[in-house]
């Protein structure tokens, strides 16, 4: 195995146009990579070590709201005011993100790339419907998230590409994400969601959007059960057949399908119920 | 007691802390030897089936390979049971579990060995695997063994029938606890270096005297041509007393063909794999009482999942059935336990050696039974915990050191538990808090089934500039062997333990002393302390009473110091040894100590299983998220008889680690297989333990009830920690959701579900 | 191969490695620094903490290429003048029991005590809750944090 230490991006991008992407894998913060050794796997030709490019690292403020660099760290975030000031639902998935030492190597496009069902910042980038920007050799892309992502471990990215950043747009509203683990501190999430309200000056909702994870191949909108309430369902009872129009969970080590099922409709309408929406009739 | 103490019931710090912060401890990973080479296990791929062939050829062509070994290469005995010879050490014909040796490989690195084992073609013929105790017991003509039952147990008592018909209340339940899987930090490893025709073993190794055993076995050499140390151990829990001798025999195999050094670390995952575990339990428990709260009369069934081989099964089973209904007074009883074989890892040993699952059963059922009755479960309890002079469930009447009562006292007051009235539970809200209770005892030493190797020493040996050597022949686990044992020395000679040095145990220095397990390291080492110290004295007496031109009876040890107690002249102990030396005196001894014999019919189970017992009763206060399910332990009280304390700070932290390892089996660690019999759950992603975050804060209490036969009064402590953890979380958790939760973990989903069931009958 | 300049314990050193080798295979291996541990081997126990420039780092999920011309510091450099206090503070609360992941609880709270001098319970949990210890010695280890500080 070989692996490759390119000077900056564009001799990364060189580097990728010319190896044989079958064989070839990108190490950024190497959280998820580096353990295969230890479950024997067999690692690809070659190693792109892409983790020392400053150029892809650090948050700028644009006009129309925000882009992270895909080599920022999960601590970087977590660190950051302009995060946990306009984009509370990304600052708390960070902070519930594996423990500090992982959080301070794992980047966040390392997370995104990874493509993973539970992937902890996935549901609020979504809720905030990020885009990605990509770049190969010769040319760049954007893209949105929900385009990117199509399966678990599976992607739209194209040979040769590479995470460069994250686009946030600005964001109006409150917004928050929870994490249901097994236990309180470094667990995959066995079901976790984001969500974003706005409220008109009577106190009346006049936005919601709400995203999940770890209940279907990739994140989720629960556009049928946000839709509803939007609309005037208040009935509690029948927001769980709606959440569940939206979701497809399966069965693994962590829970059932039919946990995940109940358990993110418990959690959901709870929080609903606490922002004051929903009765039971 | 009044007898004052120098050195018992202090907290001398450890001995063995410098080490261990600063990163010197050299465990067995941390050490080499001149022309070592590494080696790894080939092992099955399957589940059940035949083992057809295997093809090396891939293995040669791997860099550094020196050579692999199979059954036909074993120059002695292709056997390692423990207890039944039921165990090969390279699988021939029939392979019995994911994970079963087949032969062993040997490499110059040790990837190049990983790598070499892992290239070796197997071919199997594969039957569909048995992996359940009822697969097991229902399976016709397929058996795993030449039949499926690893072993059975007995006990019967009284007239459980008559009991019955008394009984105003009787209450059935079925139990069901599960695996848990060590997940010691440290792998399990070994380095067999040969010398000639004998074979020095380095190891993390908790019975260095089982190794030695099975290499002279499978070598087909004398036990005196094989010597064993242990190497400072990075946790075992249970899980390095039967899988090292497997282990170190299937290095010895490689080393006497190369006769070269051989190092074997296990990678994490073929660690959780391949090594023992702690023993699933289905139990079903009929119980009947009075109304008035007086327990009559017990049925109870245990069922255990034993896996490939029998392995420890039988004495984990035994301890089980001598304890099945608990710390209490019942006049007819009787116990059944079977161990069946399955296709998964063998079960052994885990802290606690069948206990915890046992107090899992009697501890639920006396908070069924209590509710039954409407009574409050402390009350309940106290209405039969066994006090002194009553007789246990074998019929043992047991006169002193019955502490049992006093520790349940001690920590209802603490966590102010009301009596009179239901345990403190908030009804309302997302968040629900209440307490549990559960109490247990634990036989001290091997008991009955065991007492042929219930036999320990110690060398104790003085040196002229007045440093004392010790050696023992049990071992230091991380429980704190090595601090008491200098605590003990030092109270027994009158001298200051920094003068004391414990050796690294060898098979060399005393005899077999039988394994360190059943938390018997304080009463066995302490009491062959003293034995050695009786020898000693004399000597030095004598010897004092000549340099100091006084005589021997007045001579005494105090401070460090020999005192003529007439002229009040004093020697130093260093001066002492030297003139021991100068008059060329033996200056060592060795102690020896077994426990008494035991008055046992195995047929009935009845007279004296154990000689003593320990006791310990915890109260959780446990939080319940009702709306996911989530369980939360926030405090437990501990309350434990340890007959005299030896040292207050280590016992602590036995108590509070005791109280987070139960606290894991009873809600985080979920071991999961698939259908093919390979584990699920093989790294710290996917089984998880308790981490900093789910830590709980444990206040403990002590109970010196001395026992007579104990060193000083002490009693076994390491296990007591752990067992009655879950069950007190179990009962807290069963209260909240108002549905008895018989079966553990407690996973959101598993408490989530009953809370459910239990809002849909309302 | 190729080699790899880095420095560890304030001394530069060079190693010729696969550059891939996880950084905790260089120390233990080809440096002989074997206080820092392997343990689960894919970053979650913590066991094989380093400082990689002064931050805590999981070396068994480290590729050494990633630390060429940086600084590591293993438990063995740790106390500049004989023991850090947090080892002495170990010592004096009776914190380990096993021992094996003694080192990496240690690395990682030091890392803890030079960003937060006095550290609160919860900064405590949320650096050390990455850090396992199945012995279960967690109270103490927290206790000893909170001593250590004052001694800093």
């Amino acid at each position: 195995m070989k692996i490759h230490q390119p000077y900056g991006l564009e001799d990364c991008l060189t580097l990728l146009s010319e190896l044989p992407p079958d064989a070839t894998v990108i190490l950024a913060g190497g959280t998820d990579l580096m353990p295969r050794y230890e479950q024997g796997r067999i690692l690809p030709n070659n190693l792109i070590n892409i983790k020392h490019l400053t150029e892809l690292q650090g948050i700028t403020e644009t006009e129309n709201g925000i882009e992270i660099g895909g080599l920022t760290t999960i601590e970087a975030l977590q660190h950051s005011d302009l995060i946990r000031q306009e984009y509370p639902a990304l600052w708390r998935s960070t902070a519930q993100f594996a423990g500090v030492q992982i959080r301070n190597r794992a980047t966040l496009a390392g997370n995104i790339a990874n493509a993973s069902p539970a992937g902890d910042t996935l549901p609020s980038l979504y809720l905030y419907h990020a885009k990605l920007k990509l770049v190969s050799r010769h040319a760049s892309r954007t893209t949105r998230l929900e385009d990117f992502l199509v399966g678990p471990g599976q992607t739209t990215q194209e040979p040769g590409e590479l995470i460069q950043s994250i686009i946030l747009p600005k964001v109006s509203g409150s917004s928050c994400f929870y994490k249901l683990g097994l236990r309180d501190a470094m667990a995959i999430s066995v079901v976790n969601y984001a969500l974003r309200y706005s409220n008109a000056e009577d106190g009346e909702l006049t936005d919601l959007e709400i995203t999940a994870g770890a209940v279907a191949p990739t994140i989720v909108f629960l556009d049928a059960l946000t839709t509803a309430i939007l609309g005037g369902e208040t009935n509690i009872a029948a927001w769980q057949a709606l959440i569940e129009q939206d979701i497809a969970p399966i069965d693994d080590i962590r829970a059932s399908a039919d946990y995940r099922r109940k358990v993110l409709g418990r959690l959901i309408s709870h929080h609903l119920q606490r922002l004051g929406v929903g009765s039971h009739e | 007691m009044s007898e004052k103490f120098h050195h018992i019931g202090k907290s001398l710090p450890r001995v063995d802390a410098p080490g261990k912060v600063s990163g010197l401890t050299r465990f067995i990973t941390d050490m080499h030897f001149d022309s070592m080479v590494f080696a790894y296990p080939v092992v099955s791929p399957i589940a059940f089936g035949a083992l057809d062939g295997v093809d090396i050829s891939p293995a040669r062509k791997m860099p550094g390979f020196l050579g692999a070994w199979f059954a036909g290469d074993i120059p002695g005995e292709n056997q390692v049971g423990v207890i039944l010879p039921d165990q090969p050490l390279f699988a021939q014909d029939k392979l019995r579990f994911v994970g079963d040796a087949i032969g062993i490989v040997a490499a110059e690195t040790e990837v190049d060995a990983i790598s070499a084992a892992r290239s070796v073609k197997i071919d199997t013929t594969p039957r569909e695997p048995i992996l359940s105790i009822n697969a097991s017991k229902m399976a016709t003509g397929k058996k795993i063994h030449e039949n499926n039952i690893a072993c059975e147990h007995r006990l019967e008592r009284g007239d459980i029938q008559a009991g019955f018909a008394d009984a105003d209340v009787v209450v059935e339940a079925d139990l069901v606890t599960p695996y848990q899987e060590h997940f010691y930090l440290e792998p399990q490893g070994c380095i067999v270096v040969p010398q000639g025709d004998a074979f020095t073993v380095y190891g993390s190794i908790q019975c260095v005297f089982y190794v030695q055993k099975a290499i002279a076995k499978v070598l087909g050499i004398s036990f005196s041509k094989v010597r064993v140390i242990q190497t400072p151990t990075g946790g075992a829990f249970g899980g390095k007393e039967d899988i090292p001798s497997e282990m170190c025999a299937r290095a010895a195999v490689a080393a006497w063909h190369l006769q070269r050094p051989v190092k074997m670390i296990y990678r994490r995952r073929d660690d959780v794999q391949w090594t023992s575990k702690r023993h699933p339990f289905q139990m079903h428990y009929k119980v009947g009482v009075s109304k008035t709260g007086k327990l009559l009369s017990a049925d109870i069934i245990l069922e255990e999942n034993a896996g490939a081989y029998a392995t420890l099964s039988s004495v984990v089973s035994y301890r089980a059935t001598m304890q099945a209904m608990g710390p209490y007074a019942i006049p007819n009883i009787q116990v059944h336990s079977t161990s069946y074989y399955t296709n998964l890892p063998p079960t052994g040993a885990f802290r606690g050696f069948g206990s915890p699952q046992a107090t899992f059963g009697h501890e639920r059922m006396m908070d069924i039974l209590a509710d039954r009755l409407g009574m409050d479960p402390v009350e309940f309890r106290l209405k039969n915990i066994l006090k002194p002079g009553q007789e246990t469930q074998t019929g043992h009447a047991l006169s002193t050191s019955v502490g049992a009562e006093a520790t349940l006292l001690k920590s209802a007051n603490a966590a102010e538990w009301q009596t009179d009235a239901r345990p403190m539970v908030s009804k309302d809200g997302r968040y629900r808090e209440a307490l549990g209770v559960s109490v247990c005892h634990y036989g001290n030493c091997l008991g009955a089934a065991g007492w042929s190797m219930d036999g320990a020493g110690v060398k104790i040996q003085i040196n002229r500039d007045g440093s004392i050597a010790v050696a023992f022949g049990l071992i230091e686990m991380g429980q704190g062997a090595l601090t008491v044992v200098t605590q003990m020395t030092a109270e027994a000679l009158g001298v200051n333990a920094e003068r004391i040095s414990i050796l690294p145990t060898d098979t060399s220095q005393v005899p077999d002393s039988g394994p360190s397990v059943a938390s018997r390291n304080i009463v066995m080492t302490g009491n062959a302390i003293r034995n050695a110290v009786e020898k000693l004295k004399p000597i030095l007496s004598t010897a004092a009473a000549e340099a100091m031109e006084c005589a021997p009876e007045n001579v005494a040890f105090q401070n460090d110091q020999v005192v003529n107690t007439k002229s009040g002249n004093a020697l130093s102990i260093s001066a002492l040894c030297e003139y021991l030396y100068v008059t060329n005196r033996p200056m060592d001894a060795l102690g020896w100590w077994h426990v008494p014999a035991l008055t046992y019919d195995a047929q009935t189970g009845r007279g004296e299983a154990y000689f003593t017992y320990s006791y310990a009763t915890h109260i959780a206060r446990v939080q319940v998220d009702t709306l996911t399910g989530q369980v939360r332990v926030q405090k437990v009280w501990a309350a434990h008889d340890v007959g005299k304390i030896i040292n207050p700070a280590g016992l602590a932290g036995q108590v509070q680690g005791g109280v987070v390892q139960g606290a894991g089996w009873a809600i985080y660690e979920n071991f999961g297989h698939d259908n093919a019999g390979r584990i699920t759950t093989p790294n710290l992603s996917t089984y998880l333990l308790p981490t900093a975050a789910d830590s709980v804060d444990v206040q403990a209490f002590w109970i010196e009830d001395p026992e007579p036969l104990g060193p000083w009064g002490a009693k076994g402590i390491g296990e007591p920690a752990i067992i009655p953890t879950a069950a007190a979380i179990a009962n807290a958790v069963s209260r909240i959701v108002g549905q008895p939760m018989n079966q553990i973990p407690l996973t959101p989903e598993r408490v989530l579900v009953a809370f459910e069931d239990k809002v849909v009958h309302e | 191969m190729a080699q790899i300049k880095f420095k560890v314990n304030g001394k530069s050193t060079s190693v010729r490695v696969d550059p891939d080798t996880p950084l905790l295979w260089v120390l233990r291996d080809h440096l002989q620094l074997t206080g820092t541990k392997y343990s689960c081997g894919m970053g979650i126990c913590g066991c094989c903490t380093v400082h990689l420039d002064g931050k805590a780092t999981r070396s068994c999920i480290t590729p050494v290429s990633a630390v060429a011309g940086k600084a590591v510091t293993t438990i063995e450099g740790l106390g500049k003048e004989g023991l850090h206090p947090l080892q002495k503070a170990w010592i004096d609360d009776d914190v380990p029991q096993c021992g094996y992941c003694q080192p990496g609880q240690i690395m990682t709270a030091a890392e803890l005590l030079a960003e937060h001098p006095n550290p609160t319970d919860e900064e405590i949990d949320t650096a050390m809750d990455g850090a396992l210890c199945r012995c279960g010695t967690y109270q103490r280890i927290r206790n000893a944090i909170h001593k250590a500080a004052k001694e800093l």
